[in-house]
């Protein structure tokens, strides 16, 4: 039966060989839209490690003053924030440490086995994880324990364990070095603790390892600028834009004419959410059509072609073919040119990961590949099952006339 | 009219070579009434396909009218046959989206003839063919016979030297047949068209002023 | 000959719906999809007004210092400070504005947040772009020099803070401080990121010590006296930015390269999706300030990507519109075998093919035309480009009639050539009527 299909595409390569074409182009337009999507929601299945709800983010902004005057109204902030009720816990942090930022501060590290790590930097103070919820896996988050130590106190991620330590090994207490280009050490860290997750820049990003530094407004050796410029507060369930108000007056009032920003965190996560999936609708959305105007397209090819060979159909029931193998034979006949349309594409798609055009894992590439072939396959099947349902309805005696 | 001249014409495909023609000489003055007959497969067909340039010999010279096709260029020998050839086959080839009144002025449509004209043409010629009143039907609305005739008027319309018939009454019972014919041997007789024809019915061949007969690709007298 | 193509073409559509009915959804989809994006490319590149002199207009809005000994790169805008000394004394140009990027703050109304864009500008930023004023007018060199607390606000930042837009000489609170309203204009679109905002303020008012700053977030934007000047201005901006290293701040002197180019509309979209490569000449070491102002001028490039994405997009439905004309070819074959017999040649014949495609694909644009229509007025009214004023005008329409010209040939040719090449004795072979 097989061999029977492969003679007849064969013999008709001229016509095939388009169709062909159009299968695998079609192939290629559904494993790119689906290769993007399996990438961004590998991301999003990960745990970003903090939670959103009832947090606000809080982007303060003064123009050239001091940093002694700065960091002076800085601490006289942290210590009136206590007096509101609707705030549980507030904290401070440099501006690409807060939850969606845009931005991002990384540095090479290099391990004992001399292997680079591409490492992000944060600074945060103690009450990080209180506004957050970071889970802390080993050791402990910055406190005032960490005031007069000799070492730079750091928590790092388990990404970074993992790689710098090697996998599950304990980190805290150890040393983390920073060195130069020439090898000259930087700055040596004390890990205090290790977090499981922060993936701050929001879910649709990769977990980078992560070093978070302590951030004390008192330190007068940290610049002030995006430093310190950022605070996070969890604010009780249920407090809104009136206490917004009323904060962003209260902090102006305080700081003498700062600029106050406010966005919950909430509103970061839903933008950044929403506009990740207007681009992936609008993509997906486009290959729909035109996957769907392949499929019509493929539909009437198959349906003329069974018209087409009408006499050809007639004949074979008339020798005795039941319909049902003259079915069987159009949607095999399709399927066998799907497949090879799809083998020319797995070709094309192997390039992905060989040439490592998109910064993805094997698998991501190997599952859009599976369901790129399904859905071709069932594309196929369904495009050819009507002209085949024709098909096997032919009586032998059409076979005579042949109109 | 149309001369052939050692005729050999081939066939081959990757497994036989069928000789289709072997070695056909044929002369076929003006006005002359030519029947051409002989059992299936005999190279009839092709005999016409030939004369009628649509198709190229293998070997031989063909000349139309003095002028031998000596390269058988697409336009030229396009404008040739519409010029000088009218083709009438067995199965009518009608147009089917076109109505009776467009199929008939097709051969003028390649002429760049205003429409006006060209339809006054069309009319006369259907006229000519007795179908004056079917002028808007379609051709899934006529009988065999009906058809037939604005094949007729088809290939007459643009005044053609030579009619070209390959079994025009095939389909056709024997009185259609006759109708058919008697348009044919009309054309001849008060135009001078010349006209070849094949045919299997020897009574339709009796006609005509000669008969060519073949068998097995040769030309047998 | 055409009366006659036409009356063919249309009874071959009628004849079998179901293709046709393929062919145009394949084709109108394209075309609507191509319709859509070039509108909204047109949109960018020629927004009208208030940008109506964008073509003798310059805008250099990024700044980047190089430190080649350091190997390192300071990147930004350019600052107040360098646009005002070295900028504003320009003399080839007609006019010279320096304009500030986009700065939003939150205001809280009864109850409200509402989020308001700003930009600080001068006083020719109204000369080079022609806004359309419904009330008030813009404000003058006095204002801006005077550092008057006045501010010109789009209908739409009227509507949304006073309710009303007949509100000149009220007061509208700005990042924290009163400004007097002078003038409401008719909004702009975001697409014109440049010049996008709600509310535009003198930048005398600015708060920030923007007086000493080398770097920081302001434009520059030029009006030439005509397109041809555009290499002598820049020459001259050239020469100006040279000896703008003498305002170099302190930490900054080791600097070797300065860059800050001035773009026509084009460069700056081309931007947008090709980045420019950023070549740093390291020749220069030994304290040699270098300065750079040439244009990047790969915007033939950008043009020829966007060709070339529009024609890979048109690649699958092009196959498929083959594909389906192969098919529908079989069943005419009779028709060619007679056209052919009765003197068609091979030209006429693919000429009569390649109409009736072309005809078809005018049929899917006439619809693509009208879905594209009323898509865009959904874009408009959504609010997904704010203030977009997307329509299907003369360019995009003409870009509409060449990809459909483009489209029907291109799926036409092939299946018109395998047609004609069909040999007239195969074709009448087999009794099809
Ligand atoms: N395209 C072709 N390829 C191969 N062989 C062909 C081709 N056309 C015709 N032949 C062969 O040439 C021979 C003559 O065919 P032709 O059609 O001229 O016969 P005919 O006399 O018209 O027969 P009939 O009376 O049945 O119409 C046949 O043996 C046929 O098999
Ligand atoms: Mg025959």
């Amino acid at each position: 039966m097989i061999k029977h299909l492969f003679k007849l595409i064969w013999n008709r390569k001229r016509s095939t060989s388009l169709l062909m074409i159009e299968v695998f182009l079609s192939f290629l337009v559904l494993f790119g839209v689906l290769a993007v999507f399996y990438y961004n929601y590998s991301f999003y299945t990960e745990p970003t490690g903090f939670e959103y709800k009832n947090i606000w983010n809080v982007e303060l902004n003064w123009n050239t003053e001091s940093d002694e005057l700065v960091r002076e109204k800085l601490i006289q902030l942290d210590l009136s924030l206590k007096n509101f009720s609707e705030i549980e816990y507030h904290s401070f942090c440099s501006r690409f440490s807060r939850p969606y930022s845009s931005g991002m501060w990384s540095t090479g590290l290099t391990n004992e086995r001399e292997q680079k790590i591409s490492t992000v930097f944060n600074l945060a103070d103690d009450n990080f994880t209180k506004v957050l919820g970071q889970k802390v896996v080993e050791g402990r988050w910055f406190n005032d324990e960490d005031i007069a130590a000799a070492l730079n106190p750091v928590v790092i991620n388990d990404a970074l364990r993992n790689e710098y330590f090697g996998e599950n090994v304990s980190a805290v207490g150890k040393k983390i070095i920073d060195k130069n280009d020439k090898g000259d050490v930087v700055e040596t860290y004390m890990v205090v603790g290790v977090i499981d997750h922060y993936k701050y820049r929001g879910e649709f990003e990769k977990e980078y390892p992560l070093l978070v530094q302590r951030l004390s407004l008192r330190d007068t050796s940290i610049d002030a600028g995006w430093n310190n410029n950022t605070m996070l507060l969890r604010v009780k369930p249920g407090t809104g834009v009136a206490f917004e108000e009323k904060l962003v007056k209260y902090i102006v009032d305080l700081t003498k004419g700062w600029k106050v920003k406010v966005d919950p965190v909430e509103q970061l996560r839903e933008s950044q959410i929403t506009e990740k999936a207007n681009s992936i609708l609008v993509s997906s959305s486009i290959a729909f059509f035109l996957i769907l105007n392949v499929a019509l397209g493929l539909m009437g090819v198959i349906w003329y072609s069974v018209n087409r060979r009408k006499s050809e159909i007639g004949l074979r029931r008339a020798i005795g073919a039941t319909g049902k193998k003259i079915s069987v034979q159009i949607i095999g006949e399709a399927v066998v040119l799907g497949t090879f349309a799809i083998i020319i594409g797995i070709v094309f798609a192997m390039q992905v990961p060989i040439l490592s055009i998109m910064d993805t894992t094997v698998g991501i590439i190997l599952t859009a590949i599976f369901s790129a072939s399904t859905l071709i396959y069932l594309l196929i099947t369904i495009c050819s099952l009507y002209p085949s349902i024709l098909a096997s309805k032919i009586q032998p005696i059409e076979a005579l006339h042949d109109e | 009219m149309i001369k052939l001249e050692n005729i050999d014409k081939v066939y081959r495909t990757k497994t036989v070579e069928t000789l289709a023609l072997q070695n056909v000489s044929i002369n076929v003055g003006k006005g002359e009434f030519v029947s051409v007959m002989g059992p299936s497969g005999s190279g009839k067909s092709t005999l016409l396909n030939i004369m009628g340039l649509l198709d190229e010999p293998t070997k031989g010279v063909v000349s139309v009218e003095g002028n031998i096709i000596k390269a058988y260029r697409d336009k030229e020998i396009a404008k040739m046959r519409n010029r000088m050839i009218g083709f009438v086959f067995q199965s009518y080839h009608l147009i089917r989206d076109l109505s009776v009144l467009d199929n008939v002025q097709i051969p003028l449509l390649y002429r760049n003839m205003p429409s006006k004209e060209r339809k006054q043409l069309a009319h006369k010629a259907l006229d000519r063919v007795g179908l004056s009143a079917r002028k808007e039907h379609f051709p899934s609305q006529l009988s065999g016979g009906q058809s037939q005739r604005v094949a007729i008027a088809r290939a007459i319309i643009g005044n053609p030297e030579i009619i070209l018939a390959d079994e025009p009454t095939g389909n056709l019972d024997s009185t259609m047949g006759n109708e058919i014919l008697d348009i044919l041997i009309d054309l001849n007789k008060n135009e001078s068209t010349t006209i070849i024809m094949v045919t299997h019915d020897e009574r339709m061949a009796d006609k005509s002023e000669r008969i060519i007969r073949f068998f097995d690709g040769c030309q047998v007298n | 000959m055409l009366e006659n193509y036409i009356k063919i073409a249309w009874k071959v559509l009628l004849r079998r719906k179901f293709f046709t009915f393929v062919s145009l959804f394949g084709i109108s989809f394209t075309i609507f999809v191509l319709l859509v994006a070039t509108s909204i490319l047109d949109h960018a590149v020629d927004p009208g007004r208030p940008q109506i002199n964008q073509s003798r207009i310059l805008v250099a809005d990024r700044f980047m210092a190089t430190d080649s000994a350091r190997n390192s790169v300071w990147m930004s805008s350019p600052g107040f400070m360098l646009l005002n000394r070295y900028a504003k004394t320009l003399k080839t140009p007609e006019l010279v504005s320096i304009h500030s990027g986009s700065n939003t703050y939150f205001t809280y109304m009864e109850g409200n947040k509402l989020n308001f864009t700003y930009k600080f500008t001068d006083d020719t930023f109204w000369q080079i772009y022609k806004f359309n004023f419904i009330k008030g007018k813009p404000f003058g060199k006095k204002d801006y020099n005077e550092a008057q607390h006045v501010a010109v606000i789009t209908e739409y930042a009227a509507r949304k803070y006073f309710y009303q837009t007949d509100v000149i000489g009220k007061f509208i609170e700005v990042d924290g401080t009163d400004y007097r309203v002078i003038g409401v204009v008719e909004n702009v679109s975001k697409i014109s990121s440049l010049i996008f905002s709600d509310i535009w303020v003198p930048a005398t008012t600015s708060k920030d010590d923007i007086d000493n700053e080398f770097m920081g977030s302001f434009r520059l934007s030029v009006l030439a006296y005509s397109p041809d000047d555009f290499n002598e201005i820049r020459n001259e901006w050239h020469k100006h930015l040279r000896a703008s290293v003498a305002d170099l701040p302190e930490n900054m002197v080791r600097l070797t390269t300065l860059k800050c180019v001035l773009k026509s509309n084009e460069e700056m979209i081309a931007e947008l999706l090709i980045e420019p490569q950023e070549n740093f000449d390291s020749k220069t070491t030994d304290q040699e300030q270098v300065v750079e102002t040439a244009g990047i001028s790969n915007y033939q490039l950008f043009y020829l990507v966007i060709a070339g994405v529009m024609l890979l997009f048109m690649l699958l439905p092009s196959i498929n519109l083959v594909n389906i004309n192969l098919s529908r070819m079989i069943e005419r074959n009779s028709e060619i075998g007679v056209r052919k017999a009765f003197g068609a040649t091979q030209k006429i014949l693919v000429g009569q093919f390649i109409t009736e495609n072309i005809i078809l694909t005018f049929i899917g644009g006439v619809i693509s035309l009208i879905a594209a229509g009323i898509t865009l007025s959904i874009i408009n009214n959504s609010g997904i480009i704010m203030h977009a004023h997307l329509s299907l005008n003369f360019t995009v329409f003409i870009f509409g009639f060449i990809t459909c010209v483009v489209l029907g040939f291109v799926s036409g040719v092939y299946p018109a050539f395998r047609m004609s090449k069909l040999h007239p004795v195969e074709a009448l072979r087999g009794g099809s009527k």
